[in-house]
């Protein structure tokens, strides 16, 4: 039962992000011969390096779920934890990408920060960017401390082949904010 | 019949108040419950305080607008009214007293014990007085409330250019948190529905034979989960442009206003179904019984409830015709075909209707209150989504009559019916029937005499969210009778609530299945226990109830 009501959550969050993305096509389109503007762009080794750690990462909770099925505790627990520490890698990885941006957050503190009127960097093109990046983050930094609670959960033998519906509802959550990732990364950094 | 031995600890329904225990342990219990029918006792008690709330903001309108050049409150007051009006009305009135009648009655409807997540469920709940509570914090604000209408639109919700608010202060920062808030609340509410009826269904309860008013839950709470997270995007970002810098509605740094619109909208056209199909869904549940013959059609009427679902998300730009940036004609058009599953639900109603003994009970006549209302909130949507007359009733009091006709007769006819058809299942007694009817007459006065003369005036281009209007525009007597119908709305409120507080205590005991119908809430005692069945009766058509009251029927097929 916790599956299908998580399947119908993942329902609304898709929606959630389908609008970000939608708007970023959008204005991409508004802004057609300025998108990203002149002098912006966006380097894509690092998030391609974080785009394999999270499809790792998605194949280790898929191997904690088929763990899980056959009772193998130890193959659960290693597999969670790799999970976990794939997730903190990849935040690592946005963290690095947020503190290197040019895009000053408290900007309107003396004034509108540079660029504005000119319609770049911040103007509608930075503002989608990182929007729709630090969105994504959160639903990272919330699929990390789900699944630390189910590792810890999983070393206190809480599950089983019979009982382990939390844990796959974990393991769905997790794949699509991988998903997620891989559309955010194709129309970031590759599309652009 | 079931009776059921009313002990203190599975006190369930309205009633139940007067146990003698101590006050704590009452209030300690009704807090931490997860019981479904105690949650939706919760959530029409709150419900019903911010309707009191959003009835005195409309008040304080219909004060200022009676006469012309009235100076009663100022213009920031005024726009704040109607702002937190349609704030409140909208999402901590309707969406919450839907959320009562669901939570009561869908566990009921299928034969289950309780709601698919308890625990999410008293959360769903508790998020509504949070989400309640931020909003109204604004009033305590410098600058006060949002004062940019419930829509919202850059710029006028956005920050200029050079990062100065049109609306200063935090009131509209506090209003997209309490949208979030509550739109959270309604999403996890409608998750719940949707596990409940797909998983718990009593057995021999197959999808086609669960009651209309489910159906209808059921229908909505996918539109829900597929519409609210747009906005709380939407919002999201309008929150990012005002706090933190970004542009994404301003033309000047590349943004685009009309993607805010097309975002708000998207949202916004499926929230009328939101708040308009579980109504539907009620009158269907009350007109067959009241009818003494079974809902005519009841799979076209699921069958129509579906397109009017998916129908209505395509339909959302009808809001944006006069911006010039959309397809007039392919949502003029889409939205005309809207009409065509309404009109089979019409239909459905009136066949059903036919022939039938009928029996004008209180609860019936707010059902055909509801029809003859809605009719009219829908012949008028068919004026305003005519792309070429929007262009000239667009923004003008003909609109504001046309949603009030709609949510009105959904929110007050729609929603009185279904508290005097329920109140015995929830309370064990019966609400007073003359009030009742006292209270429809003048209802049904109140909303027309309000109504009618907005759509007259607004015919006549008296524009929406104006503070005041000049003696020579002649608008004056429209108004002056509109305000007068408030004080009948307000005293059938005041008289509805009279009702349930004496009827509550003294009402007449109804028994388990007072109206003789059919649907299978009315199998169980009244109140129902804790655990809600203590048996069921068996299931071969979505009449349960009546097949096991009515053998000789069932047996000349005659039902
Ligand atoms: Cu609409």
């Amino acid at each position: 039962m916790t599956v299908m009501g998580t399947v119908i959550f993942l329902a609304s969050e898709v929606m959630f992000f389908a609008t970000l993305l939608g708007s970023y096509y959008t204005l991409r389109a508004v802004n057609a011969d300025s998108w990203p503007p002149e002098g912006i762009e966006p380097e894509w080794p690092l998030p391609l390096l974080m785009t394999a750690t999270l499809l790792v990462s998605s194949v280790s909770i898929h191997g904690a779920v088929w763990a899980v099925r056959r009772d193998n505790r130890t193959v659960l627990t290693s597999a969670l934890a790799i999970t976990v520490l794939l997730g903190v890698m990849f935040m690592v990885g946005e963290i690095f990408e947020f503190s290197i941006a040019e895009f000053d957050f408290e900007g309107w503190k003396d004034g509108p920060p540079k660029g504005v009127a000119e319609g770049i960097v911040p103007g509608a093109y930075g503002s989608m960017f990182w929007t729709i990046l630090a969105f994504h983050g959160l639903h990272v930094s919330g699929g990390i401390i789900l699944n630390s609670y189910i590792l810890f959960s999983a070393l206190n033998g809480r599950f089983s082949s019979k009982n382990y519906q939390v844990l796959e509802s974990a393991s769905y959550y997790w794949h699509f904010v991988d998903v997620v990732w891989l559309i955010v990364f194709v129309t970031l950094y590759v599309v652009k | 019949m079931t009776t059921h031995t009313f002990t203190p600890d599975q006190s369930p329904g309205v009633g139940a108040v007067r146990v003698t225990r101590p006050y704590r342990a009452v209030f300690l219990d009704w807090i931490t419950t997860t019981d479904h029918k105690k949650i939706g006792t919760m959530y029409a008690i709150a419900a019903s305080v911010f309707f009191l709330i959003g009835g005195i903001l409309a008040g304080i309108m219909r004060i200022q607008l009676a006469i012309p050049e009235n100076d009663f409150v100022t213009r920031d007051v005024f726009n704040q009214s109607f702002t937190m009006h349609g704030t409140i009305m909208v999402f901590l009135f309707l969406m919450p007293m839907l959320a009562a009648l669901g939570n009561w009655m869908v566990p009921l409807q299928v034969g289950a014990a309780d709601m698919a997540y308890p625990k999410v469920n008293a959360l769903a709940f508790w998020m509504i007085p949070l989400g309640g509570t931020v909003l109204l914090l604004s009033y305590l604000m410098p600058n006060g409330p949002h004062a940019g209408s419930w829509v919202s639109y850059p710029p006028l919700a956005d920050v200029s250019e050079s990062g100065t608010a049109f609306l200063p202060g935090h009131g509209v920062d506090l209003w997209i948190g309490a949208i979030a808030i509550l739109g959270i609340s309604s999403t996890l509410g409608s998750i719940n529905f949707i596990v409940t009826v797909y998983k718990m269904r009593a057995p021999g309860m197959t999808m086609l034979r669960v009651p209309i008013f489910t159906w209808t839950v059921i229908v909505q709470s996918f539109l829900a989960i597929f519409s609210l997270p747009v906005v709380t995007a939407g919002l999201a970002m309008l929150w990012i442009s005002r706090n933190l810098g970004g542009r994404f509605f301003d033309p000047s740094a590349g943004g685009d206003p009309i993607l805010y619109q097309h975002i708000f909208w998207y949202f916004g056209h499926p929230e009328v179904y939101i708040l308009v199909l579980p109504v539907m869904g009620v009158v269907s549940e009350i007109i067959p019984v009241f009818s003494r013959k079974p809902l005519f059609g009841y799979k076209a009427f699921i069958f129509a409830t579906l397109s009017i679902a998916a129908l209505g998300t395509m339909v959302w730009a009808h809001h944006m015709f006069t911006t010039g940036a959309i397809q007039v004609h392919f949502f003029a058009f889409t939205s005309f075909l809207i009409s065509v599953p309404t009109g089979v639900k019409m239909f459905n109603w009136t066949a059903t209707m036919y022939k039938g003994k009928i029996e004008f009970t209180s609860a019936m006549l707010f059902a055909l209150g509801f029809l003859m209302m809605f009719l009219i909130g829908g012949i008028t949507g068919v004026f305003n989504a005519t792309g070429g007359l929007d262009f000239s009733l667009h923004d003008t009091y003909f609109v504001v009559s046309h949603f009030h006709y709609v949510l009105v007769s959904a929110a007050l006819f729609g929603l009185f019916a279904g508290f005097y058809y329920w109140f015995p299942k929830m309370s064990g007694r019966m609400l007073n029937e003359t009030v009742g009817k006292v209270q429809f007459v003048l209802l049904f006065l109140g909303v027309n005499f309000t109504f009618l003369p907005q759509m007259l005036v607004g015919l006549d281009g008296m524009p929406r969210r104006i503070p005041t209007y000049t003696e020579e525009e002649g608008w004056g007597l429209g108004n002056l009778i509109s305000s007068y119908g408030y004080i009948l709305i307000a005293l059938a409120a005041i008289l509805f609530l009279l009702n349930v507080l004496l009827s509550m205590r003294r009402g007449k005991i109804s028994g388990d299945n007072p109206w003789d119908a059919y649907a299978l809430e009315w199998a169980t005692s009244s109140p129902p226990p804790y655990y809600n069945f203590d048996r069921l009766p068996l299931i071969r058509s979505e009449r349960p109830v009546f097949d096991e009251n009515h053998p000789e029927a069932v047996a000349t097929g005659d039902h």
